[in-house]
């Protein structure tokens, strides 16, 4: 099976989700929602921070470059998963779940920082001018601030007025670093096209482009006049194409470590 | 084999991973680390180039898979 078969059967994988998620939740009870929604992120969480294990694992954890930016995969998704179980299934645990959302968030930014540096760290350069690096790299700053302004300016009146809670704001701020981060990712897989390497930074865009539309949904289905639950959808469908394709990214370089260089799959 | 069939072959086994574009800039950039060009590459100067990519391909792919990579190209160029 090759790269194109698995990114291909990835995509179909989201599609069914989609679909399924938005069957079985119109056909449940309002009581089952939380509890399935909850249920269905700490799973699909979990899944990429064991993916994310894997892949750090193999790669010598803190020992080689591969192997830190796994190893804060793997905390941050930890971690994640860790906040998502206390904010959903337990009770009185916000600030611990705050504590998680702050921490993940920062592991976060220091992988995708460390990814999107690969080329520079190699000693490498996209080969493409610095004119059209600068604005790929303006133009993802300017979507990702789109993507997540009503977030971050949502959670600054929340902190002003006294709710000292900084999880919802360094979340968005996070977010925005990260999505910013999408035109190095990109850069950097265009550069590899035709290479095995093309498919694990493609893979991983296409996983951080999901956590677009999780973050997106909101703005864009309000603006487009959409309900609460084509708003739920859409933040779901971006989460499990973050999750699936960023997990199927690591599971990839775990395999290809064990397998050799020359596993196609 | 010819002295520049080996800078091609260095960059053709690094296409695998890296792509041809990337691949080539790879071996034109390290060569130019050894004193040499792509062109000049040869069997005498090869050790040297796979010692200059190794770093490079360690940050990319990994340490293992690097070592698989860089023996099979010391292999194949005998």
């Amino acid at each position: 099976m090759s790269f194109r078969h698995v990114a291909i059967g990835a995509a179909a994988a989201v599609i069914l989700f989609a679909i399924l998620d938005s069957i079985l939740f119109a056909a449940m009870g309002t009581d089952a929602r939380p509890i399935y929604n909850g249920l269905a992120r700490v799973s699909m969480l979990a899944i990429v921070a064991a993916a994310a294990g894997l892949a750090a694992s193999r790669f010598g954890w803190w020992s080689e470059y591969v192997g830190r930016a796994w190893t804060l995969f793997f905390a941050a998704y930890a971690v994640l998963t860790i906040g998502e179980v206390l904010k959903r299934f337990v009770t009185g645990a916000s600030l611990a779940s705050e504590i998680c959302v702050v921490a993940a968030n920062i592991a976060l930014v220091g992988a995708y920082i460390m990814t999107a540096r690969s080329f520079h760290a190699a000693g490498l350069d996209f080969g493409a001018s610095r004119a059209r690096t600068v604005l790929a790299s303006l133009v993802s700053f300017a979507i990702a601030l789109a993507l997540c302004y009503d977030s971050i300016s949502s959670a600054w009146a929340s902190l002003v007025s006294g709710n000292l809670a900084p999880g919802p704001l360094i979340s968005p701020i996070a977010d925005v670093v990260t999505f910013a981060l999408v035109a190095p990712l990109l850069l950097t897989a265009f550069a590899l096209r035709g290479g095995q390497q093309f498919w694990m930074f493609a893979l991983l865009t296409t996983g951080t482009i999901g956590w677009m539309v999780n973050q997106g949904s909101g703005t864009i289905v309000r603006i487009a006049g959409g309900s609460s639950e084509a708003i739920r959808a859409g933040r779901m469908t971006g989460f499990a194409m973050a999750c699936f394709f960023i997990a199927l990214t690591q599971w990839l370089a775990a395999d290809r470590a064990v397998r050799g260089a020359h596993a196609n799959v | 084999m010819s002295d520049v069939v080996v800078g091609d072959l260095v960059a053709q086994k690094l296409s695998v991973h890296l792509g041809p574009n990337v691949a080539r800039m790879a071996v034109k950039t390290f060569a130019g680390k050894i004193g040499a060009s792509s062109a000049e590459i040869t069997m005498a100067n090869l050790p040297q180039l796979i010692d200059a990519l190794r770093p490079m391909l360690v940050v990319m792919i990994g340490k293992e898979p690097s070592e698989a990579v860089l023996g099979e190209i010391a292999r194949d160029c005998r």
